[in-house]
């Protein structure tokens, strides 16, 4: 019974495939006519590559572990170690491609996890109402009150110092800004006629969340992830250099600037490539993020 | 406006409530054992225990919340055990040091991005909008702390053309303590060599902390001006004749700024968060390196000290901002 009611709604939704699509095309090619994400979305594209083949591209993969060289040790860059050597004459070059693994997979398990707890509270909250709604807003309003970076600092330490630790922080940091975002979108999306129509025709309030509001967030929450996962390969970096993130021997890019930081200013090397990295990556996110948000918000494309 | 105020200031009570119960949370609740957390990684097993009752720590949740809570009424934040001290004294040493680098950096950030925001706009598209977009990128993405590393590396290390770290050079002593900002205290002191040495030593760290919001100050502005400059009250100013430059500034910028605040006093926000790694870097004895170096000996009162200073001092800022609102934009009455 309950699907026979719901077929002219589905047939509705089925009609409007075709506009989405050529919707779709459209703002395929407003980001593709952007040279700036393009060129985004080129060092993304090599970051992911890096990552996945690092074992293979890197000249000696033992050293990711903190095998130690230490005749090797403090070489400034060469043809053998392009980015020279660190303190245990570990090749810099062989760390900071295999760090492109730790980085990317902090970003995207942070992203993950966030939406995980943020989108499904968010959208209780919006479309609850009440007090729910109040209680849920508020909780999340006093997270955002703190900057990321020093919320992330306490909760880690608390966990106790990790790059495991460091990634439940920062998830718990940033989930807040999901949860916000899905809020408005479901208060606003409630009371369009489509969703009353649902509610009409007799779907429970999970269906028409599931089926009719969410879908609808898809867009706005696309281009937060883009925007974000940059930030936070930027601030696990930082909780790393800090001491919260990270441990040695892992190659990751914030560790690596901060071992290297006690070598300056002689053995610039140590610091200035593995910093680098993380500038490229952030960078490059940050432009793919710019594009995407620039071809699917109407209002930013201006 | 003072009924207004005084509902805003009675608005902050529940936040500040929330506060406590976020910072409990993380100090009680998340930490598999609070006790040893407290007492440090080199307390013996008694130590521990005798801190789990002296604190309470064996009490249910809610009855620690209440002494929890009695304690931040009181100003009471536990001790540090890397300095021995109150941490409440601790942050009253350091905070000024903190305030006098956010400080220049907002005043940076924005004499810097307002007049980048707006060269922006007006050549909306054009190169000058171009270079604008990949320099705020560029700004928000580099890792603060590796600039600041570079820039010593460069301008300190190499060039020597600033000091290295530090808020005077080692031998210099602070002219006496009035308000703890080192470029007030040395005038009032009537020491300019002193003032000069504060002033250099403020320069790279502030240029550091500053480029984020910067950037992200011109980007708002920008899309704010552009926003306004497709409003008819402005067609009409240019209808009736008013030079553009009358235009731009008396009719376009003045109404872009208003919704760009918001984008300030969140900046702010920012620039108080990122003091953690700038200060780390410069060795700028504030609270954003008290927390650091605290973390790095699990030193935990120290952390939730400053997460706490750092939370209270954002909702009294965005306080103000929501003031200035109806200083600049006659149309919001405090009714």
């Amino acid at each position: 019974m309950a699907t026979d009611v719901a077929a002219p709604a589905a047939s509705l939704a089925a009609g409007v495939a075709p506009a989405a699509t050529s919707n779709l095309r459209r703002r395929l090619r407003r980001f593709t006519r952007n040279r700036v994400a393009i060129v985004g979305l080129g060092i993304v594209s090599l970051l992911v590559l890096i990552a996945i083949f690092a074992p293979a591209l890197a000249p000696y993969p033992d050293d990711a572990a903190g095998a130690v060289h230490a005749p090797d040790a403090l070489l400034p860059p060469s043809w053998a170690h392009p980015f020279g050597t660190d303190d245990l004459g570990g090749d810099v070059f062989s760390r900071v491609l295999i760090g492109a693994r730790y980085s990317l997979a902090v970003g995207v398990a942070v992203v993950v996890l966030a939406i995980a707890i943020g989108v499904p509270l968010g959208a209780i909250a919006g479309y609850a109402g009440g007090v729910t709604n109040e209680i849920i807003m508020r909780a999340t309003d006093i997270f955002l009150t703190i900057p990321g970076i020093v919320l992330a600092l306490a909760i880690g330490s608390a966990l106790g110092p990790g790059l495991v630790n460091a990634t439940i922080a920062l998830a718990l940091v940033w989930w807040p800004g999901f949860c916000r975002l899905t809020q408005g979108q479901v208060l606003a999306l409630r009371e369009q006629t489509f969703v009353e129509a649902a509610r009409v025709v007799g779907a429970d309030g999970r269906r028409v969340v599931g089926r009719h509001i969410l879908p609808n967030t898809l867009t706005p929450i696309t281009v937060k992830i883009s925007m974000d996962i940059g930030f936070v390969i930027l601030t696990a970096a930082g909780l790393s250099f800090i001491g919260i993130g990270a441990q040695p021997p892992i190659p990751e890019w914030g560790a690596m600037v901060s071992l290297g930081r006690q070598f300056m200013p002689d053995w610039w090397w140590y610091v200035t490539f593995p910093g680098l990295a993380i500038f490229l990556a952030v960078f490059g996110f940050n432009m793919v993020g710019d594009g995407v948000r620039d071809a699917l918000d109407p209002r930013g494309a201006r | 406006m003072g009924a207004y105020l005084a509902r805003r200031l009675l608005l902050i009570v529940p936040t500040l409530f929330g506060l406590s119960l976020l910072t409990f949370v993380i100090s009680h609740v998340v930490p598999a054992d609070p006790a040893k957390l407290a007492a440090g990684p080199r307390a013996s097993e008694a130590m521990v225990a005798t801190i789990r009752t002296q604190y309470g720590l064996d009490q249910p949740l809610p009855r620690q919340y209440l002494t929890y809570l009695g304690d931040l009424l009181r100003g009471d934040l536990g001790q540090s055990i890397m300095t021995r001290h109150e941490v409440t004294d601790d942050l009253r040493d350091r905070f000024p040091a903190t305030l006098e680098l956010s400080f220049y950096a907002m005043l940076l950030a924005v004499c810097l991005g307002v007049p980048l925001g707006l060269v922006a706009a007006l050549n909306q598209n054009r190169w000058p909008d171009q270079l604008s977009r990949v320099v705020a990128v560029s700004s928000v993405s580099i890792p603060q702390f590796w600039f600041g590393l570079a820039l010593q590396l460069v301008l300190a290390s190499s060039l020597g053309l600033l000091p290295l770290s530090q808020r005077l050079p080692t031998l210099t002593r602070p002219p006496q303590r009035v308000t703890g900002l080192l470029t007030i205290d040395s005038l009032l002191a009537g020491q300019p060599d002193v003032f000069w040495l504060a002033v250099k030593h403020l320069v790279l760290p502030v240029i550091v902390l500053a480029i984020g919001s910067m950037a992200i100050i011109t980007r708002t502005l920008r899309g704010d001006l552009l926003e306004v400059m497709n409003q008819d009250f402005i067609r009409t100013a240019r209808a009736k004749g008013l030079p553009e430059r009358r235009v731009i500034a008396a009719h376009t910028l003045r109404n872009a700024l208003i919704p760009s605040l918001t984008m300030i006093g969140l900046s702010i926000g920012w620039t108080l968060g990122g003091t953690i790694l700038v200060e780390t870097v410069f060795d700028w004895p504030g609270i954003g390196n008290y927390a650091v170096e605290s973390a790095t000996r699990l030193d935990f009162n120290p952390i939730m000290g400053v997460t706490l200073l750092i939370g209270v001092a954002i909702i009294l800022i965005n306080l103000v901002v929501d003031l200035l609102y109806g200083v600049l934009d006659p149309r919001i009455s405090y009714r």
